[in-house]
Protein backbone atom coordinates (compact mmCIF):
# COMPACT_ATOMS: atom_id res chain seq x y z
CA UNK A 1 0.00 0.00 0.00
CA UNK A 2 2.79 2.49 1.26
CA UNK A 3 4.33 2.31 -1.97
CA UNK A 4 1.31 2.80 -4.17
CA UNK A 5 0.84 5.67 -2.29
CA UNK A 6 4.18 6.94 -2.89
CA UNK A 7 3.74 6.31 -6.98
CA UNK A 8 0.50 8.31 -6.96
CA UNK A 9 2.18 11.04 -5.13
CA UNK A 10 4.86 11.61 -7.52
CA UNK A 11 2.85 11.21 -10.21
CA UNK A 12 1.04 14.29 -8.32
CA UNK A 13 4.08 16.05 -8.41
CA UNK A 14 4.87 15.88 -12.00
CA UNK A 15 1.66 16.66 -12.66
CA UNK A 16 1.73 20.10 -10.24
CA UNK A 17 4.62 21.22 -12.15
CA UNK A 18 3.10 20.66 -15.22
CA UNK A 19 0.10 22.71 -13.92
CA UNK A 20 2.88 25.54 -12.66
CA UNK A 21 4.44 25.63 -16.17
CA UNK A 22 1.16 26.21 -17.96
CA UNK A 23 0.04 28.75 -15.54
CA UNK A 24 2.81 31.14 -16.16
CA UNK A 25 2.33 30.98 -19.92
CA UNK A 26 -1.46 31.08 -19.44
CA UNK A 27 -2.80 31.82 -16.06
CA UNK A 28 -0.15 34.74 -15.40
CA UNK A 29 0.63 35.83 -19.29
CA UNK A 30 -1.92 34.76 -21.54
CA UNK A 31 -0.57 32.64 -23.00
CA UNK A 32 -2.47 29.90 -24.79
CA UNK A 33 -0.08 26.92 -25.36
CA UNK A 34 -2.34 24.46 -26.59
CA UNK A 35 0.59 21.84 -27.65
CA UNK A 36 2.34 22.11 -23.70
CA UNK A 37 2.17 18.36 -23.85
CA UNK A 38 4.82 18.09 -26.51
CA UNK A 39 7.05 20.10 -24.49
CA UNK A 40 6.30 17.14 -22.06
CA UNK A 41 7.10 14.42 -24.43
CA UNK A 42 10.42 16.64 -25.32
CA UNK A 43 11.36 16.40 -22.27
CA UNK A 44 10.79 12.53 -21.46
CA UNK A 45 12.16 11.66 -24.76
CA UNK A 46 15.24 13.88 -25.03
CA UNK A 47 16.49 12.38 -21.20
CA UNK A 48 15.29 8.91 -22.24
CA UNK A 49 17.40 9.07 -25.36
CA UNK A 50 20.98 10.97 -23.20
CA UNK A 51 20.66 8.18 -20.79
CA UNK A 52 20.12 5.13 -22.94
CA UNK A 53 23.55 6.69 -24.35
CA UNK A 54 25.53 6.76 -21.33
CA UNK A 55 24.76 10.57 -20.60
CA UNK A 56 24.59 10.72 -16.50
CA UNK A 57 20.76 11.21 -15.17
CA UNK A 58 21.55 14.07 -13.72
CA UNK A 59 22.97 15.66 -16.93
CA UNK A 60 20.59 14.76 -19.28
CA UNK A 61 17.78 15.65 -16.72
CA UNK A 62 19.26 18.74 -17.21
CA UNK A 63 19.99 19.02 -20.97
CA UNK A 64 16.16 17.81 -21.57
CA UNK A 65 14.83 21.01 -19.73
CA UNK A 66 17.19 23.08 -21.62
CA UNK A 67 15.83 21.23 -24.97
CA UNK A 68 12.71 21.85 -24.28
CA UNK A 69 12.89 25.63 -23.24
CA UNK A 70 15.09 26.10 -26.54
CA UNK A 71 12.65 24.55 -28.72
CA UNK A 72 9.97 27.13 -27.54
CA UNK A 73 12.11 29.88 -28.29
CA UNK A 74 11.74 29.76 -31.94
CA UNK A 75 8.00 29.24 -31.85
CA UNK A 76 7.55 32.19 -29.25
CA UNK A 77 9.39 34.62 -31.67
CA UNK A 78 7.63 33.71 -34.80
CA UNK A 79 3.84 33.84 -33.10
CA UNK A 80 4.17 36.69 -30.36
CA UNK A 81 3.95 39.63 -32.30
CA UNK A 82 0.66 38.66 -34.28
CA UNK A 83 -2.27 37.83 -32.49
CA UNK A 84 -2.50 35.89 -29.80
CA UNK A 85 -4.60 33.27 -31.79
CA UNK A 86 -1.67 32.53 -33.47
CA UNK A 87 0.35 31.10 -30.71
CA UNK A 88 -2.51 28.75 -29.93
CA UNK A 89 -2.97 27.39 -33.64
CA UNK A 90 1.12 27.34 -33.99
CA UNK A 91 1.40 25.28 -30.94
CA UNK A 92 -1.39 22.84 -31.37
CA UNK A 93 0.19 22.07 -34.94
CA UNK A 94 3.41 21.84 -33.42
CA UNK A 95 2.39 19.12 -30.94
CA UNK A 96 0.22 17.30 -33.44
CA UNK A 97 3.73 17.08 -35.66
CA UNK A 98 6.02 15.87 -32.88
CA UNK A 99 3.70 13.21 -31.44
CA UNK A 100 3.46 11.84 -35.60
CA UNK A 101 7.51 12.24 -35.53
CA UNK A 102 7.66 10.36 -32.49
CA UNK A 103 5.19 7.28 -33.81
CA UNK A 104 7.03 7.41 -37.20
CA UNK A 105 10.75 7.65 -36.16
CA UNK A 106 12.71 4.54 -35.82
CA UNK A 107 15.84 5.33 -33.59
CA UNK A 108 12.70 7.17 -30.99
CA UNK A 109 11.09 3.71 -30.80
CA UNK A 110 8.28 4.06 -33.41
CA UNK A 111 5.06 3.54 -31.53
CA UNK A 112 6.60 1.40 -29.16
CA UNK A 113 8.74 3.74 -27.67
CA UNK A 114 11.91 3.52 -25.69
CA UNK A 115 12.48 0.76 -22.49
CA UNK A 116 14.82 0.59 -20.14
CA UNK A 117 14.91 3.76 -19.19
CA UNK A 118 17.52 4.06 -15.95
CA UNK A 119 15.51 4.82 -12.80
CA UNK A 120 16.04 7.67 -10.59
CA UNK A 121 17.95 6.09 -7.79
CA UNK A 122 17.88 2.96 -9.42
CA UNK A 123 21.46 1.69 -7.39
CA UNK A 124 18.85 1.57 -4.27
CA UNK A 125 17.24 -1.32 -2.80
CA UNK A 126 14.04 -1.80 -4.24
CA UNK A 127 12.02 -0.86 -0.73
CA UNK A 128 13.11 2.45 -0.38
CA UNK A 129 13.96 3.69 -3.57
CA UNK A 130 10.31 4.67 -4.11
CA UNK A 131 10.53 6.41 -1.10
CA UNK A 132 13.56 8.36 -1.52
CA UNK A 133 12.37 9.31 -5.49
CA UNK A 134 9.30 10.47 -3.62
CA UNK A 135 11.39 13.02 -0.97
CA UNK A 136 13.56 13.75 -4.48
CA UNK A 137 10.69 14.76 -6.95
CA UNK A 138 8.27 16.66 -3.97
CA UNK A 139 12.05 18.70 -3.12
CA UNK A 140 12.28 20.01 -6.56
CA UNK A 141 8.76 20.66 -6.88
CA UNK A 142 8.91 23.12 -3.79
CA UNK A 143 11.73 24.39 -5.55
CA UNK A 144 9.93 25.42 -8.52
CA UNK A 145 6.63 26.97 -6.12
CA UNK A 146 9.40 28.95 -4.16
CA UNK A 147 11.37 30.37 -7.93
CA UNK A 148 7.98 30.58 -9.90
CA UNK A 149 6.69 32.63 -6.48
CA UNK A 150 9.47 35.04 -6.84
CA UNK A 151 8.91 35.65 -10.27
CA UNK A 152 5.12 36.34 -10.29
CA UNK A 153 5.44 38.38 -7.17
CA UNK A 154 8.27 40.43 -8.43
CA UNK A 155 8.09 43.69 -10.48
CA UNK A 156 8.53 41.55 -13.90
CA UNK A 157 5.36 39.46 -12.83
CA UNK A 158 3.19 42.30 -12.47
CA UNK A 159 4.27 42.91 -16.36
CA UNK A 160 3.26 39.92 -16.67
CA UNK A 161 -0.23 39.75 -15.89
CA UNK A 162 -0.76 43.33 -17.49
CA UNK A 163 0.01 41.71 -20.30
CA UNK A 164 -2.62 39.11 -19.96
CA UNK A 165 -4.93 41.80 -19.19
CA UNK A 166 -3.82 44.31 -22.36
CA UNK A 167 -0.55 43.68 -24.00
CA UNK A 168 -1.61 47.03 -25.84
CA UNK A 169 -1.89 49.25 -23.06
CA UNK A 170 1.41 47.42 -21.76
CA UNK A 171 3.27 48.56 -24.61
CA UNK A 172 1.72 52.33 -24.82
CA UNK A 173 3.00 52.31 -21.06
CA UNK A 174 6.69 51.66 -22.30
CA UNK A 175 6.97 47.61 -21.78
CA UNK A 176 8.78 45.73 -24.51
CA UNK A 177 6.13 42.96 -24.09
CA UNK A 178 7.28 40.54 -26.69
CA UNK A 179 10.18 39.81 -24.76
CA UNK A 180 8.68 39.33 -21.69
CA UNK A 181 6.09 36.98 -23.80
CA UNK A 182 8.90 34.76 -25.20
CA UNK A 183 10.60 34.62 -21.58
CA UNK A 184 6.95 32.82 -20.24
CA UNK A 185 6.67 30.64 -23.09
CA UNK A 186 10.29 29.18 -22.95
CA UNK A 187 10.14 29.22 -19.16
CA UNK A 188 6.48 27.45 -19.14
CA UNK A 189 7.93 24.88 -21.55
CA UNK A 190 11.49 24.23 -20.00
CA UNK A 191 9.21 23.08 -16.73
CA UNK A 192 7.32 20.72 -18.81
CA UNK A 193 10.85 19.23 -19.90
CA UNK A 194 11.15 18.98 -15.97
CA UNK A 195 8.61 17.48 -15.79
CA UNK A 196 8.76 14.59 -18.49
CA UNK A 197 12.39 13.82 -17.62
CA UNK A 198 11.28 12.71 -14.35
CA UNK A 199 8.34 11.15 -15.40
CA UNK A 200 10.95 9.01 -18.17
CA UNK A 201 12.97 8.24 -15.17
CA UNK A 202 10.23 7.22 -13.01
CA UNK A 203 8.54 5.19 -14.94
CA UNK A 204 11.23 4.03 -17.39
CA UNK A 205 9.66 3.81 -20.78
CA UNK A 206 8.20 6.66 -23.00
CA UNK A 207 6.21 5.93 -25.77
CA UNK A 208 3.66 8.44 -27.88
CA UNK A 209 0.39 6.90 -26.66
CA UNK A 210 1.54 8.60 -23.01
CA UNK A 211 2.02 12.41 -24.76
CA UNK A 212 -1.52 12.32 -26.08
CA UNK A 213 -2.75 16.02 -26.67
CA UNK A 214 -5.90 15.87 -24.25
CA UNK A 215 -3.48 15.65 -21.68
CA UNK A 216 -2.46 19.44 -22.35
CA UNK A 217 -6.68 20.46 -21.89
CA UNK A 218 -6.41 18.35 -18.68
CA UNK A 219 -4.27 20.62 -17.30
CA UNK A 220 -6.10 23.53 -18.90
CA UNK A 221 -9.27 22.75 -17.15
CA UNK A 222 -7.21 22.06 -14.09
CA UNK A 223 -5.76 25.46 -14.13
CA UNK A 224 -9.39 26.94 -14.69
CA UNK A 225 -11.10 24.94 -11.57
CA UNK A 226 -8.07 25.40 -9.26
CA UNK A 227 -7.53 29.37 -10.26
CA UNK A 228 -3.92 31.20 -11.28
CA UNK A 229 -2.47 31.19 -8.16
CA UNK A 230 0.30 28.61 -8.00
CA UNK A 231 -1.23 26.59 -5.54
CA UNK A 232 -4.95 26.80 -6.88
CA UNK A 233 -3.40 25.85 -10.44
CA UNK A 234 -1.40 22.82 -8.98
CA UNK A 235 -4.08 21.91 -6.76
CA UNK A 236 -6.99 22.02 -9.27
CA UNK A 237 -4.48 19.91 -11.61
CA UNK A 238 -4.32 17.30 -9.42
CA UNK A 239 -7.71 17.03 -8.05
CA UNK A 240 -9.22 17.12 -11.59
CA UNK A 241 -7.05 14.24 -12.89
CA UNK A 242 -7.24 12.47 -9.52
CA UNK A 243 -11.38 12.88 -10.29
CA UNK A 244 -10.79 11.84 -13.82
CA UNK A 245 -9.06 8.77 -12.43
CA UNK A 246 -10.92 7.76 -9.66
CA UNK A 247 -14.37 7.45 -11.38
CA UNK A 248 -13.05 5.51 -13.88
CA UNK A 249 -13.45 2.79 -11.46
CA UNK A 250 -16.75 3.56 -10.47
CA UNK A 251 -17.90 1.95 -13.78
CA UNK A 252 -16.61 -1.60 -12.09
CA UNK A 253 -18.58 -1.21 -8.64
CA UNK A 254 -22.03 -2.35 -10.92
CA UNK A 255 -23.69 0.69 -11.90
CA UNK A 256 -26.36 -0.72 -14.40
CA UNK A 257 -24.28 0.95 -17.68
CA UNK A 258 -21.78 0.01 -20.05
CA UNK A 259 -18.38 0.78 -19.56
CA UNK A 260 -18.38 2.66 -22.66
CA UNK A 261 -21.45 4.77 -21.54
CA UNK A 262 -19.88 5.23 -18.29
CA UNK A 263 -17.01 7.20 -19.92
CA UNK A 264 -19.26 9.43 -21.91
CA UNK A 265 -21.67 10.13 -18.72
CA UNK A 266 -18.45 10.80 -16.96
CA UNK A 267 -17.47 13.92 -19.36
CA UNK A 268 -21.22 14.99 -19.48
CA UNK A 269 -20.99 15.64 -15.58
CA UNK A 270 -17.52 16.66 -15.30
CA UNK A 271 -19.05 19.41 -18.06
CA UNK A 272 -21.68 20.34 -15.41
CA UNK A 273 -19.68 20.59 -12.32
CA UNK A 274 -17.62 23.04 -14.85
CA UNK A 275 -20.55 25.32 -15.62
CA UNK A 276 -21.59 25.23 -11.96
CA UNK A 277 -17.86 26.09 -10.96
CA UNK A 278 -17.49 28.94 -13.61
CA UNK A 279 -21.11 30.33 -12.23
CA UNK A 280 -19.90 30.66 -8.79
CA UNK A 281 -16.53 31.04 -9.08
CA UNK A 282 -15.29 32.52 -11.97
CA UNK A 283 -11.78 33.17 -11.00
CA UNK A 284 -11.45 29.41 -9.51
CA UNK A 285 -11.54 27.99 -6.33
CA UNK A 286 -8.17 29.67 -5.18
CA UNK A 287 -7.45 32.40 -7.21
CA UNK A 288 -4.54 34.83 -7.55
CA UNK A 289 -4.34 37.71 -4.50
CA UNK A 290 -3.20 40.98 -5.04
CA UNK A 291 -0.98 42.03 -2.53
CA UNK A 292 -3.40 44.54 -0.05
CA UNK A 293 -1.11 47.88 -0.06
CA UNK A 294 -1.60 49.77 2.58
CA UNK A 295 -0.41 53.60 2.83
CA UNK A 296 2.06 54.06 5.40
CA UNK A 297 2.79 57.97 5.91
CA UNK A 298 2.75 60.99 8.35
CA UNK A 299 -0.85 61.50 7.62
CA UNK A 300 -1.91 57.52 9.00
CA UNK A 301 0.24 58.19 12.29
CA UNK A 302 -1.64 62.20 12.18
CA UNK B 1 7.04 69.49 -29.35
CA UNK B 2 5.13 67.25 -31.60
CA UNK B 3 5.00 68.21 -35.14
CA UNK B 4 3.30 65.83 -37.71
CA UNK B 5 3.66 65.91 -41.68
CA UNK B 6 1.43 64.85 -43.41
CA UNK B 7 0.69 61.79 -41.78
CA UNK B 8 -1.63 59.84 -44.51
CA UNK B 9 -3.00 56.12 -43.83
CA UNK B 10 -5.84 53.56 -45.42
CA UNK B 11 -7.18 50.66 -45.02
CA UNK B 12 -7.59 48.36 -48.06
CA UNK B 13 -7.50 51.27 -50.53
CA UNK B 14 -9.80 53.85 -48.09
CA UNK B 15 -8.09 56.55 -47.11
CA UNK B 16 -8.65 57.39 -43.68
CA UNK B 17 -6.39 60.05 -43.10
CA UNK B 18 -5.39 61.84 -45.91
CA UNK B 19 -1.90 64.13 -44.74
CA UNK B 20 -2.81 65.49 -41.47
CA UNK B 21 0.11 68.38 -40.53
CA UNK B 22 -0.12 69.27 -37.10
CA UNK B 23 1.93 70.83 -34.03
CA UNK B 24 2.11 70.90 -30.76
CA UNK B 25 4.36 72.81 -28.61
CA UNK B 26 5.48 72.38 -25.35
CA UNK B 27 3.17 73.36 -22.17
CA UNK B 28 0.23 73.58 -24.62
CA UNK B 29 -3.23 72.14 -24.52
CA UNK B 30 -4.17 71.61 -28.15
CA UNK B 31 -7.99 70.00 -28.94
CA UNK B 32 -7.81 67.61 -31.58
CA UNK B 33 -11.63 67.65 -32.87
CA UNK B 34 -14.18 67.05 -35.57
CA UNK B 35 -17.04 64.48 -36.80
CA UNK B 36 -16.81 60.66 -36.27
CA UNK B 37 -14.58 59.46 -38.81
CA UNK B 38 -12.58 62.18 -39.08
CA UNK B 39 -9.82 60.05 -38.46
CA UNK B 40 -8.59 61.37 -35.42
CA UNK B 41 -8.03 57.96 -33.64
CA UNK B 42 -6.12 56.76 -36.23
CA UNK B 43 -3.96 59.85 -36.48
CA UNK B 44 -2.63 58.84 -32.37
CA UNK B 45 -2.24 55.36 -33.63
CA UNK B 46 -0.19 56.20 -36.06
CA UNK B 47 1.63 58.29 -33.90
CA UNK B 48 2.46 55.70 -31.70
CA UNK B 49 3.45 53.04 -33.98
CA UNK B 50 -0.06 51.46 -33.00
CA UNK B 51 -0.68 50.95 -36.31
CA UNK B 52 2.01 51.46 -39.20
CA UNK B 53 2.00 54.73 -41.40
CA UNK B 54 1.77 54.68 -45.19
CA UNK B 55 3.63 58.16 -45.05
CA UNK B 56 4.69 61.28 -43.19
CA UNK B 57 6.77 61.65 -40.25
CA UNK B 58 6.34 62.21 -36.90
CA UNK B 59 9.00 64.26 -34.79
CA UNK B 60 9.20 64.36 -30.94
CA UNK B 61 11.02 67.27 -29.04
CA UNK B 62 13.11 67.61 -32.44
CA UNK B 63 13.97 63.40 -32.82
CA UNK B 64 12.74 61.83 -35.74
CA UNK B 65 10.10 58.85 -33.86
CA UNK B 66 8.67 57.66 -37.26
CA UNK B 67 7.64 53.73 -36.99
CA UNK B 68 9.22 53.50 -33.66
CA UNK B 69 8.34 50.73 -31.72
CA UNK B 70 5.37 51.60 -29.27
CA UNK B 71 7.20 51.33 -26.39
CA UNK B 72 10.46 53.24 -27.19
CA UNK B 73 7.54 55.94 -27.84
CA UNK B 74 6.39 56.10 -24.45
CA UNK B 75 10.31 55.36 -23.14
CA UNK B 76 10.51 58.86 -25.15
CA UNK B 77 7.65 60.32 -22.90
CA UNK B 78 4.71 60.06 -25.24
CA UNK B 79 2.02 58.56 -23.81
CA UNK B 80 -1.48 57.93 -24.58
CA UNK B 81 -4.68 56.64 -23.05
CA UNK B 82 -8.00 55.13 -25.26
CA UNK B 83 -11.41 56.06 -26.03
CA UNK B 84 -12.49 53.12 -24.20
CA UNK B 85 -9.89 52.17 -21.59
CA UNK B 86 -7.71 49.15 -21.82
CA UNK B 87 -6.84 48.92 -17.81
CA UNK B 88 -5.53 45.50 -16.80
CA UNK B 89 -8.81 44.51 -15.54
CA UNK B 90 -7.62 41.75 -13.36
CA UNK B 91 -5.04 44.04 -11.60
CA UNK B 92 -6.00 46.01 -8.26
CA UNK B 93 -5.88 49.76 -9.17
CA UNK B 94 -2.62 50.58 -7.68
CA UNK B 95 -1.16 47.50 -9.18
CA UNK B 96 -2.19 49.00 -12.44
CA UNK B 97 -0.11 52.67 -11.59
CA UNK B 98 2.91 51.04 -10.23
CA UNK B 99 3.14 48.53 -13.25
CA UNK B 100 3.40 51.80 -15.10
CA UNK B 101 6.55 53.16 -13.38
CA UNK B 102 9.27 53.59 -15.83
CA UNK B 103 12.68 52.24 -16.40
CA UNK B 104 11.77 49.50 -13.56
CA UNK B 105 15.02 47.00 -12.69
CA UNK B 106 12.62 44.84 -11.35
CA UNK B 107 10.87 44.06 -14.48
CA UNK B 108 14.24 42.74 -15.32
CA UNK B 109 14.60 39.06 -15.31
CA UNK B 110 17.73 38.65 -14.02
CA UNK B 111 17.61 41.86 -11.56
CA UNK B 112 14.76 39.55 -10.04
CA UNK B 113 16.95 37.13 -8.67
CA UNK B 114 20.17 38.88 -8.30
CA UNK B 115 19.31 42.75 -6.77
CA UNK B 116 15.99 41.58 -4.59
CA UNK B 117 17.33 44.23 -1.97
CA UNK B 118 18.11 47.18 -4.71
CA UNK B 119 14.47 45.98 -6.03
CA UNK B 120 12.36 46.13 -2.56
CA UNK B 121 13.80 49.84 -1.95
CA UNK B 122 12.56 50.84 -5.49
CA UNK B 123 9.15 48.96 -5.02
CA UNK B 124 9.15 51.53 -1.98
CA UNK B 125 9.26 54.67 -3.97
CA UNK B 126 7.25 53.46 -6.82
CA UNK B 127 4.18 52.60 -4.23
CA UNK B 128 4.78 55.97 -2.42
CA UNK B 129 4.20 57.69 -6.08
CA UNK B 130 0.74 55.31 -6.47
CA UNK B 131 -0.37 56.44 -3.39
CA UNK B 132 0.62 59.99 -4.69
CA UNK B 133 -1.13 59.74 -7.61
CA UNK B 134 -4.04 58.34 -6.29
CA UNK B 135 -4.91 60.86 -3.92
CA UNK B 136 -4.19 63.34 -7.14
CA UNK B 137 -7.11 61.49 -8.67
CA UNK B 138 -8.95 61.16 -5.67
CA UNK B 139 -8.81 57.41 -5.74
CA UNK B 140 -7.51 56.16 -2.53
CA UNK B 141 -10.33 54.41 -1.65
CA UNK B 142 -10.40 51.72 -4.15
CA UNK B 143 -6.77 51.30 -4.07
CA UNK B 144 -6.84 47.43 -3.70
CA UNK B 145 -10.39 47.05 -6.00
CA UNK B 146 -9.94 44.92 -9.09
CA UNK B 147 -9.87 47.67 -11.96
CA UNK B 148 -12.68 46.09 -13.66
CA UNK B 149 -15.31 47.13 -10.40
CA UNK B 150 -14.55 50.39 -11.59
CA UNK B 151 -16.98 52.33 -12.65
CA UNK B 152 -16.68 54.25 -16.29
CA UNK B 153 -15.97 57.80 -15.09
CA UNK B 154 -13.68 56.02 -12.32
CA UNK B 155 -11.95 54.08 -15.21
CA UNK B 156 -10.96 56.93 -17.28
CA UNK B 157 -9.18 58.88 -14.30
CA UNK B 158 -7.24 55.52 -13.25
CA UNK B 159 -6.43 55.66 -16.97
CA UNK B 160 -4.91 59.10 -16.57
CA UNK B 161 -3.12 57.94 -13.58
CA UNK B 162 -1.75 55.22 -15.34
CA UNK B 163 -0.06 57.68 -18.22
CA UNK B 164 0.81 59.92 -15.70
CA UNK B 165 3.16 57.53 -13.52
CA UNK B 166 4.59 56.44 -16.95
CA UNK B 167 6.27 60.32 -16.23
CA UNK B 168 5.72 61.76 -19.53
CA UNK B 169 6.71 64.43 -20.72
CA UNK B 170 3.53 64.44 -22.94
CA UNK B 171 0.10 62.90 -22.85
CA UNK B 172 -2.39 61.76 -25.87
CA UNK B 173 -5.80 61.60 -24.54
CA UNK B 174 -8.40 60.08 -26.46
CA UNK B 175 -11.81 61.53 -25.46
CA UNK B 176 -10.74 61.94 -21.51
CA UNK B 177 -14.40 62.82 -20.25
CA UNK B 178 -16.60 60.33 -22.75
CA UNK B 179 -19.32 58.36 -20.84
CA UNK B 180 -18.15 60.24 -17.45
CA UNK B 181 -20.59 61.56 -15.12
CA UNK B 182 -20.85 65.74 -15.31
CA UNK B 183 -19.32 65.95 -11.53
CA UNK B 184 -15.95 64.43 -12.74
CA UNK B 185 -15.68 65.76 -15.69
CA UNK B 186 -14.61 68.67 -14.59
CA UNK B 187 -12.69 67.29 -12.13
CA UNK B 188 -10.63 66.01 -15.19
CA UNK B 189 -10.47 68.88 -16.40
CA UNK B 190 -9.18 70.64 -13.13
CA UNK B 191 -6.65 67.52 -13.13
CA UNK B 192 -5.16 68.06 -16.73
CA UNK B 193 -4.44 72.27 -15.97
CA UNK B 194 -2.89 71.23 -12.63
CA UNK B 195 -0.62 68.98 -14.72
CA UNK B 196 -0.12 71.33 -17.62
CA UNK B 197 1.15 74.05 -14.52
CA UNK B 198 3.79 71.41 -13.64
CA UNK B 199 5.08 71.58 -17.26
CA UNK B 200 3.43 68.77 -19.01
CA UNK B 201 1.99 68.74 -22.93
CA UNK B 202 -1.44 67.62 -24.18
CA UNK B 203 -3.03 67.05 -26.85
CA UNK B 204 -7.00 66.27 -26.43
CA UNK B 205 -9.32 64.38 -28.71
CA UNK B 206 -12.91 65.05 -27.54
CA UNK B 207 -16.48 65.57 -28.88
CA UNK B 208 -17.73 67.18 -25.49
CA UNK B 209 -17.45 70.89 -27.01
CA UNK B 210 -17.71 73.22 -23.77
CA UNK B 211 -14.97 70.57 -21.89
CA UNK B 212 -12.64 71.04 -25.00
CA UNK B 213 -13.45 74.82 -25.85
CA UNK B 214 -12.76 75.49 -22.08
CA UNK B 215 -9.55 73.43 -22.09
CA UNK B 216 -7.66 74.27 -25.09
CA UNK B 217 -5.47 76.67 -26.00
CA UNK B 218 -5.80 75.88 -29.27
CA UNK B 219 -8.18 73.40 -31.42
CA UNK B 220 -7.38 71.83 -35.01
CA UNK B 221 -10.46 70.36 -36.76
CA UNK B 222 -10.29 67.49 -38.62
CA UNK B 223 -13.36 66.13 -40.94
CA UNK B 224 -12.97 63.34 -43.66
CA UNK B 225 -9.09 62.32 -42.90
CA UNK B 226 -7.71 66.10 -43.07
CA UNK B 227 -6.94 68.99 -41.24
CA UNK B 228 -9.94 71.44 -41.77
CA UNK B 229 -8.56 74.19 -39.75
CA UNK B 230 -6.66 75.00 -36.67
CA UNK B 231 -7.25 78.18 -34.18
CA UNK B 232 -8.12 79.49 -30.79
CA UNK B 233 -11.45 77.89 -29.79
CA UNK B 234 -13.65 80.93 -30.41
CA UNK B 235 -11.96 81.62 -33.62
CA UNK B 236 -12.56 77.50 -34.27
CA UNK B 237 -16.41 77.96 -33.14
CA UNK B 238 -16.83 81.02 -35.29
CA UNK B 239 -15.62 79.56 -38.39
CA UNK B 240 -18.33 78.19 -41.09
CA UNK B 241 -16.25 75.54 -42.17
CA UNK B 242 -15.96 73.67 -39.10
CA UNK B 243 -20.29 73.95 -38.90
CA UNK B 244 -20.58 72.87 -42.33
CA UNK B 245 -18.33 69.80 -41.60
CA UNK B 246 -20.02 68.39 -38.49
CA UNK B 247 -23.66 69.13 -40.06
CA UNK B 248 -22.11 66.86 -42.86
CA UNK B 249 -22.47 69.63 -45.83
CA UNK B 250 -19.85 69.09 -48.22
Amino acid sequence: MAPYLASLLLFGGIYAMLALGLNLQWGHTGLVNLGFVAFFALGAYSAALLTLNGVPLLVAAVIAVVIAGLVAYPLGRLTLRLQDDYLAIVTFGFAEVVRILLLNTRWVGGADGLTGIPQLFGPLAADVRPFIQLGAVLMVVALVLVLARRLTESPYGRVLRAIRDSAEAARSLGKETEGYKVVALVLGSALAGLAGAIYAHYIGYVSPDQFDPSLTFLIFTGIVIGGSSHWGAAVGTLVFIAAMEATRFLGDVGLPISQSDFAQLRLLVIGLLLIVLMQRKREGLWPYRHRERVRVTRDAAA
Amino acid sequence: MLRLEALAKSFGGFAVVKGCDLEVREGEIVGLIGPNGAGKTTVFNLITSALPLDAGRVWFDDRDITGFPTHRIAQAGLVRTFQVPRLFERLSVIENLMVAGPNQRGERFWSVWLRPGEIAREEKRNEEQAWETLRFLGMERVANDLAATLSGGQKKLLELGRALMARPRMLLLDEPVAGVAPRLIDEIADRIRVLRGRGLTFLVIEHKMDFIMALSDRLYVMADGRVLTEGRPEEVQADQRVLDAYLGVA
